[in-house]
């Protein structure tokens, strides 16, 4: 496990003392070796974003697609609807919070199980790594089953145990993100949990044993000692885990059937799936893509920000 | 720890050091094993209960005995027969081009701004690491559109382009870490024993690199293998749709075909966890992007 803390790491700083060699002349060579690249990436996702804020500028629905009415070029219009309606602050609201809800328990859950890995012995650390792996690798759509035949009303294995007949969890509107919050903290703790176990292995056993010798508790030398120096890590896990929770699509749409009663269970991904392809409002639901597209674009550049930061050579 | 309580039989104790006053009491250990399993068996519980169902009759679903009854194969068999062995052949080939497209142009790129410093190779990187952060969900109507104007809907090749392309930016990434941390005057040296430049990047570098090659490219096939709202959305034939998407039809509106489901869920899955117990270790480095010092 250690190895993971300097594989990438170690040497790297090694060969940068080398230094890559300057050169006078860069001239068109790098481009050779960069357009393959370039050439996958300008047309896979500068295209599409650059239809998506087209679109979203017209008023493009079914009528317009099989050509029944002309197109028209609406402005912001769009972005207006968008904004006046009240279903969509609702459900911007209820992705933040959903996504919110989802970082802090996700990372509860990663953390609490970063330091029961560091602690456990060989054949239980094992076990735990493994069930980690399995949850972390597999698809979020076979997950999402297996979940929601947990929680099934009448065959469900919860229900059972708990000796309460045909209770639907998914009627609620609460209790239904609980259920799908919880098959998606399930997919993404792994990813903490490894990422923090790696940190805590490359803090010196020193550092522990001379907290507990002034009379540190776990608990104290936790919080007190392993989150401030793992913090530059812990913003970069965080940070991660804002994006990801904030993506969730696949989990919502299979287990509330793409959306739950009336809508009431839609994020702000699944509404703008449903708004273009299930309402077929394309110029509407291009805006929603694109405000989503806008976030996660503040976020990242608060990621990048949070990498410099840590002195990562970009 | 054997080593350190056998040890003083051999040698004068004087010699040892003190063994660290780092062991836990024994209660405490106890507990955090006992945890530690327990977590393990919450966790790994939803995949038990994945093979169960899917080794049940159809008439046992409401019976809650731990094991079944009878062991009903016949819904593995349903798998090959069913038709699903086509979207199973519709995610392979998906897997497997867009990790062939990822290897072949990620390559270059990730040796290139390794060993080279050029006016805009950190503009490049930013822009590499801002496209890891995009996601096709949000972009559907875009993307739709576009393949719409090739007369690309509904094809492999589709599925293909946009999981290549949307896992370009990790490669990029964790192929970089891995050439920066190979020492240059490696490749010099077999360069001035008479290799080419491209002799000395097939036979020194690239074998050196191989651990995170692999690493990319397993990395981007569990991710096509797992993609999901893409292919629902590009894909309207039943035939052409991958394992994913074709699993979702067995979940109606009040009905939903547990076995069958589980059946193609346990084959859907088991691929994918293999692979990842080979690379886990190295991925986290590059999810990071090579944070953790």
């Amino acid at each position: 496990m250690t190895t993971l803390a300097t594989t990438p790491a170690g040497p790297q700083a090694r060969a940068r003392r080398a230094g890559p060699r300057p050169r006078r002349r860069d001239g068109l060579r790098p481009w050779l070796y960069l357009l393959p690249a370039a050439a996958v990436l300008l047309p896979l996702l500068g295209y599409p974003i650059y239809m998506l804020g087209l679109l979203s500028v017209f008023d493009y629905r079914q009528a317009q697609v099989s050509g029944g009415e002309p197109t028209t070029f609406v402005g912001f219009g769009n972005y207006a609807t968008l904004l006046g309606d009240q279903r969509f602050w609702s459900v911007l609201g209820q992705t933040v919070a959903f996504a919110a809800a989802l970082v802090v328990a996700t990372l509860a859950v990663g953390a609490t199980l970063a330091v029961v890995l560091s602690r456990a012995g060989r054949v239980p650390r094992l076990l735990l790594s493994l069930a980690a792996m399995a949850a972390w690798a597999a698809p979020a759509m076979t997950g999402s089953t297996v979940w929601m035949f947990l929680f099934d009303a009448d065959l469900g294995l919860v229900n059972q145990v708990l000796g309460i007949e045909g209770f639907n969890w998914f009627y609620d509107r609460w209790v239904a993100f609980g259920v799908v919050g919880a098959t998606v903290v399930w997919h993404s703790f792994p990813f903490v949990m490894v990422t923090l176990y790696a940190g805590i292995q490359a803090v010196p056993a020193s550092v522990i044993e001379a907290a507990a010798l002034d009379g540190a508790s776990a608990w104290q030398s936790f919080w007190k000692v392993l989150v401030p120096i793992l913090r530059p890590l812990i913003t970069i896990v965080v940070i991660q885990s804002i994006i990801w929770d904030f993506k969730i699509f696949t989990q919502i749409y299979v287990m509330t059937n793409g959306g739950g009663i009336a809508g009431q269970n839609s994020v702000l991904n699944v509404y703008a799936y449903q708004t273009a392809f299930g309402s077929s409002e394309y110029g509407l639901g291009s805006a929603i893509g694109m405000v989503m597209t806008l976030i996660l674009l503040a976020v990242t550049l608060l990621y990048i920000r949070a990498l410099h930061r840590r002195g990562e050579s970009l | 720890m054997t080593l350190t309580e056998s040890a003083p039989e051999v040698r004068p104790a004087a010699v040892r050091p003190p063994a660290p006053a780092r062991r836990l009491p024994s209660a405490r250990t106890a507990l955090v094993a006992g945890s530690a399993y327990l977590i393990a068996f919450v966790f790994l519980f939803p995949y038990l209960v994945m093979l169960l169902t899917a080794l049940r009759p159809q008439e046992e679903l409401r019976e809650a005995t731990y094991l079944p009854q009878t062991f009903a194969w016949s819904n593995f068999a349903n798998f090959w027969t069913g038709g699903l062995a086509q979207n199973l052949g519709v995610t392979l080939q998906v897997a497997a081009g867009s990790t062939l497209l990822v290897l072949l142009v990620a390559l270059p790129a990730a040796y290139y701004t390794a060993r080279h410093e050029f006016r805009g190779r950190t503009a490049f990187m930013v822009l590499v690491l801002i496209t890891q952060m995009f996601q096709p969900t949000a972009m559907l109507v875009g993307i739709y559109r576009e393949f719409y104007q090739f007369g690309l809907v509904d094809s492999v090749w589709s599925l293909i382009l946009v999981n290549g392309g949307f896992n370009l930016a990790f490669a990029v990434w964790i192929l970089h870490a891995y050439f920066s941390s190979i020492p240059r005057e490696l490749e010099e040296a077999a360069f001035i024993d008479g290799n080419g430049r491209f002799g000395a990047l097939l036979r020194v570098t690239l074998p050196l690199a191989m651990p995170g090659v692999v690493t990319a490219l397993i990395f981007t096939f569990i991710a096509a293998w797992n993609e999901f709202v893409v292919a629902l959305t590009l894909t309207t034939t039943p035939s052409n749709q991958p394992l994913t998407v074709a699993l979702n039809s067995f979940i109606g509106q009040y009905q939903v075909d547990w076995q069958n489901l589980f059946a193609g869920s346990v084959i859907a899955t088991i691929p994918v966890i293999i692979l990842f117990a080979l690379i886990e270790r190295k991925v986290v480095g590059g999810l990071t992007a090579g944070s953790i010092k």
